[in-house]
């Protein structure tokens, strides 16, 4: 095709780095290697800056702030979410984090190509400045709070590979791991390794690389510690920029209550964690929910229920 | 003060499960309302409010899904509506129904009852004077937050009850007065004091200017508002851009085509002379009924005067279809919808003769036509072809198996506007506790966590000092980093 744009190509070859990455992080929980795990990090180094070009020249084409329909904002989104990874990655030396932030990423893409538009002008609806505050919002929540979903999800395959080393190896491998590995660093593993054979030991083996368990925990939290008053923040914005347009701050559109829904589950979250009974396993399952309630809200609302913000195809 | 003696009182939720001191002692009604105004109940709340919020989600809804889908819904799921109406949860109207507000209140009345408890504790824990932790002022924010968040609810209460809120269908050219009888829907609050503004708006003119896909770039009412007969404010009124005056707001909302028609009877009298509203999805192909009541006009052998409606379908593009109808049939051209640019607009009228059904008030809804009473004009029901600055002659029957002609004329084409026209004075509240809940959240969250960071540092530089050097240290020990971010 010669009338490609060049965001468009751009946008590939961010795409090709981020499927590369994949693979070596796919590559690293086999080998455990950590050579393996630095090239797939590098690969996803490389193809963030093809990112950020893509985002920007499609700005450029577009001749505005590129969140304006669901190829932009899916884009903007798996932007949010390769940028944090990379700063976790960097950070804390994390690196099994790869494969679900690759995975989303990637997906999110593909999402992005399939609903592809060509740039062009806004709907008259999004012809307001509100958009660049109100969606931008929305976009790095969303990035940042599928983080703390990844973290509960860790936290859950931890307790398990802990609980299941505890059943076979009757407490012989208790130091670093169950209790919650009171002297681990930070972001290195808490403890593992000689755990019972067979195919679950291994698995329980290969996640007991993972940090401990109270770690991903407060890792998991403080994801929903960042995410939530952007949310909450961004949901404001929308209100105001629905009083702004519409001349109602809140509707119960279609669009405006699932990003309700998502703000209860988190606020659930919140107060599941200081409550007997509901924290850890209970307050990471509550994230999950959260997972599958941003992507509903994201794709769900926007394509098949027709609403006021339904904005995906302009 | 008598509240000195008390043990001080607990300010954050216990984290284990603590003791149930005194619980045994409690009257039933006691108990019940320390299970009711627990977490873990508001947590229940929540989940019954979220369970609540997704069947709205999915479910058409009355006043924001269209109409048909609403009865669409309902036709096809009668049983399962008609018990979950029972339950006190109809499904078309989830946020307004009975259970959804039993689940809101009970969960304000917990909050309230949260931060009323909370916030005494703090206030007797501020006059004793505690040492000020970052905890303490992590429960401010918490306080802060959850108060607003009453708050909040507190300003939509009160600016809906004493406001309202209306849409308004102005034409080209037309003049309105902000008075009830110039909307087509109005809600008013249950506190509003009924005076409406009574200023005066004039669409000066609106624009839709097309793109190269056949989509409108933008949708423009250019309006003037007459306060007291004097203009006081010229405006383009746009989605983004709302003109407002003394609290009277105007919201630019839809918009469509009014084709001007005039009628004469037989008698060669103006019957009907109005702009006809029509709707439609895309602009490309709109439906409008027309509806003459006092068409004044007897028919042979009848002892009351008939009336006469139409149904119309509206093309502004229209473009001609070659083939030609058979004959008997009055429509020898058909048409297809165009662009939604003016170019050749033509009007397919479908006409009844007969009774209207507006005595009985069954068919009030301008959008529809009961032709339970009616016969068509031409027999196979067939509708006959109106461009636009034409007149089209017809024939009733007359006396004396005669004829009389009478004619309706497509005069002009103006479009309409359609406006969402409101008073809400309680949306700087809402403002505010916006405001308001950013802090309180802002507070718990990284204030304390912060306070805490800079305490345990400045611990570090004493220590450090007391060693005999006053540098402080670049980065806090990794012990600290670890307990930061796993409280």
């Amino acid at each position: 095709m010669t009338d490609t744009p060049l965001s468009l190509t751009l946008f590939g070859v961010a795409v090709a780095f981020y499927v590369a990455a994949l693979v070596g992080f796919l590559a690293y929980i086999s080998f455990r290697r950590r050579r393996v795990a630095d090239t797939a990090l590098a690969l996803v180094a490389l193809g963030w800056p093809f990112h950020v070009a893509a985002i920007l020249t499609r700005a450029f084409e577009a001749g505005h702030w590129p969140l304006g329909n669901i190829y932009e904002y899916s884009t903007g989104i798996s932007f949010v979410v390769v940028t944090t990874f990379l700063v976790i990655s960097l950070r804390a030396g994390q690196r099994l984090l790869g494969v679900p932030a690759m995975i989303l990423a990637i997906a999110l893409m593909a999402v992005a190509y399939m609903l592809y538009v060509p740039p062009g002008n806004l709907v008259p609806a999004l012809h307001s400045y509100w958009l660049t505050i109100h969606v931008t919002s929305m976009a790095t929540a969303s990035g940042l709070l599928v983080f703390s979903s990844f973290f509960a999800m860790f936290f859950l395959a931890r307790r398990w590979a802990d609980g299941y080393a505890l059943a076979t190896a009757g407490g012989a491998s208790r130091v670093g791991g169950v209790s919650g590995g009171g002297g681990a660093a930070v972001m290195t593993s808490g403890g593992g390794g000689g755990v019972g054979g067979g195919a679950g030991g291994s698995l329980a083996g290969a996640l007991r690389k993972l940090p401990s368990a109270r770690t991903l925990d407060g890792w998991s939290f403080r994801f929903v510690m960042i995410g939530f008053p952007v949310w909450t923040f961004g949901v404001m914005m929308g209100a105001v920029w629905g009083e702004h347009a519409w001349g109602r701050y809140w509707g119960w559109d279609p669009k405006e209550t699932f990003s309700f829904i998502v703000w209860v589950v988190f606020a659930i979250y919140l107060h599941a964690r200081v409550t007997y009974g509901w924290r850890e396993t209970r307050a990471a399952l509550i994230t999950v929910v959260g997972l599958v309630a941003i992507f509903a809200d994201l794709y769900a609302v926007n394509l098949w229920i027709a609403g006021l913000h339904s904005y995906a195809r302009a | 003060m008598a509240t000195a003696t008390r043990p001080p009182a607990r300010l954050t939720r216990p984290t284990a499960r603590p003791p149930r001191r005194g619980a045994r002692g409690r009257t039933s009604l006691g108990r019940f309302w320390h299970q009711y105004t627990r977490m873990r109940t508001a947590i229940y709340f929540l989940m019954g409010i979220l369970g609540i919020v997704l069947i709205g989600t999915f479910v058409p809804q009355q006043f924001s899904s269209a109409d048909q889908k609403v009865t669409e819904f309902v036709a096809a799921h009668q049983n399962l509506n008609d018990l979950f109406t029972h339950l006190g949860l109809p499904l078309t109207s989830v946020f307004v129904s009975p259970l959804f507000y039993v689940l809101l209140a009970s969960l304000y009345i917990a909050l309230l009852s949260c931060v009323i408890t909370r916030g005494r504790a703090l206030v007797g824990r501020t006059l004793r004077g505690y040492p000020r932790s970052p905890q303490y002022w992590g429960e401010w924010g918490s306080w802060l937050f959850h108060t607003s968040f009453f708050l909040l609810v507190v300003a939509v209460v009160f600016g809906k009850a004493t406001g309202f809120d209306g849409i308004m269908t102005i034409t080209e050219g037309q003049r309105v007065a902000e008075t009830p009888a110039s909307y087509d829907t109005l809600q008013e609050g249950m506190l509003f004091d009924g005076r409406h503004s009574g200023y005066v708006v004039h669409l000066n003119s609106f624009r839709a200017p097309l793109q190269s896909n056949g989509m409108p770039s933008d949708f423009v009412s250019n309006m003037t508002l007459y306060d007291s007969g004097r203009p006081v404010v010229t405006k383009d009124v746009r989605v983004n851009e709302f003109l407002g005056y003394n609290g009277v707001d105007f919201y630019q909302q839809d918009y469509g085509w009014a084709p001007h028609l005039l009628v004469r009877n037989p008698a060669g009298e103006v019957v009907s002379d109005t702009d006809i509203q029509m709707i439609s999805d895309n602009k490309t192909a709109s439906t409008g009924v027309l509806k003459v009541p006092d068409y004044n006009y007897t028919l042979p052998g009848q002892s009351k005067p008939t009336q006469i409606g139409a149904k119309l379908v509206l093309y502004p593009d229209a473009q001609a279809l070659p083939q030609v109808s058979g004959t008997g049939n009055a429509l020898n051209v058909s048409y297809a919808p165009g662009t939604a640019a003016a170019n050749n607009p033509v009007l397919e009228v479908q006409l009844f003769v007969g009774n209207l059904g507006l005595d009985n008030g069954s068919s009030q809804d301008v959008f529809s036509l009961d032709t339970g009473a009616m016969t068509p004009y031409y027999a196979s029901a067939a509708a006959f072809a109106l461009p636009l600055h034409q007149t089209t002659t017809l024939q009733l029957p007359a006396a004396n198996n005669g004829t009389a002609g009478f004619t309706i004329s497509f005069v002009d084409l103006p479009q309409f506007s359609l406006f969402h026209v409101k008073k809400d004075n309680g949306v700087p509240l809402v403002y505010t506790t916006f405001i308001l809940t950013m802090v309180g959240l802002l507070t718990k969250l990284y204030l304390r966590p912060f306070l805490e960071r800079r305490r345990r540092r400045r611990r570090t530089v004493l220590q450090a000092g007391g060693r005999g050097g006053s540098q402080v240290l670049e980065s806090p020990p990794t012990t600290v980093r670890e307990e930061v971010l796993t409280r």
